[in-house]
């Protein structure tokens, strides 16, 4: 994916506007999705899906990209999310709304997922979606956050070890 | 390496990252006798299903911009346009001026015109001589 990305912003750069559509329908679902389970608010997550591309194509000037075009938006994206929060009303991304899981066509394990995400800190349920979720690798993680990637394999034992806990003691 | 704290922190490693023969044979060894660490493992990968099985939501379809009005298409009824032509064309007829009407019937001649304009001359005068008289 990576190189068809290089290929489409460099096709973007030269002056060829077909080359962000496309990048916009192959990111957009998956950057929405990280939004929505990270904040839980599907209009902000929209929002924050359409401020990211204009800021990348604001990129286009000098080609200002140093990572992966993916990377790229993950971290505008996440940035924004946490900016948007800190500026509106000073809501904390600690509660998320009830209803944003609820398309998942099974009700038992929406709850659950629910349950999961609601006794994460926003910091760790960012890191477990863009490594379980997005399918980002340690290195890209850590190079996103900017933080060691030992300090990712950390983060990612406590995350498993304190679910497996929480299950326990839902048993 | 001898606690189940650190097994349990390779196995998590284990799941984002290849171990080396040696740790992934010691974790191997150490899983067919300990129980916790298993359940820990058999966690961490329910975790791993659960998220994956998220779907990848949709976005809400974009919003058309409204066309500006100059390209909006307008229904009007037939006998509404049609009655609106019929007035224009009317106003139009009863508000030509001498000019136009030149204009229009050009194949009268003028000298025709000038009599027909003398007519209504005569005629004005003496309805103001009789008012004048009245």
């Amino acid at each position: 994916m990576e190189i068809v990305d290089l290929q489409d912003w460099q096709d973007f750069c030269h002056g060829d506007n077909s080359a962000m559509e496309r990048l916009y329908d192959r990111h957009s679902p998956a950057l929405f999705s990280f939004c929505l389970y990270l904040c839980g608010d599907r209009t902000k997550s929209e929002d924050i899906v359409q401020d990211s591309f204009m800021s990348l194509i604001a990129q286009r000037e000098g080609n200002k990209i140093s990572r992966s075009v993916r990377s790229w938006l993950f971290v505008t994206a996440r940035n924004l999310v946490y900016n948007l929060s800190r500026r509106v009303s000073h809501q904390s991304l600690d509660s998320l709304s009830e209803d944003h899981l609820a398309t998942n066509s099974n009700p038992d394990i929406n709850l659950i997922i629910d349950r999961i995400f609601s006794s994460l800190p926003p910091d760790e349920r960012e890191l477990l979606l863009l490594r379980e979720h997005q399918g980002f690798s340690v290195s890209d993680i850590a190079e996103m956050l900017d933080i060691t990637k030992e300090n990712v394999r950390i983060r990612l034992y406590r995350i498993r070890k304190r679910i497996q806990e929480k299950e326990r003691t839902l048993k | 390496m001898n606690s189940c704290e650190e097994f349990q922190k390779l196995i998590s490693v284990c799941l984002d990252e290849p171990l080396t023969t040696e740790q992934q044979n010691k974790l191997d060894e150490h899983l067919t006798r300990c129980v916790d660490c298993r359940t820990f493992q058999e966690s961490a990968l329910n975790l791993r299903g659960l998220i994956r099985s998220l779907p990848f939501q949709s976005m809400a379809p974009p919003l058309r911009r409204p066309s500006p009005w100059w390209r909006r298409k307008i229904a009007l009824p037939f006998p509404a346009v049609a009655a609106g032509i019929l007035l224009l064309a009317i106003s139009w007829l009863t508000h030509l001026s001498p000019t136009q009407f030149e204009r229009v019937d050009s194949n009268i001649e003028p000298f025709i015109i000038i009599e027909q304009i003398d007519i209504i001359k005569l005629e004005s005068v003496s309805a103001v001589k009789l008012t004048n008289e009245n």
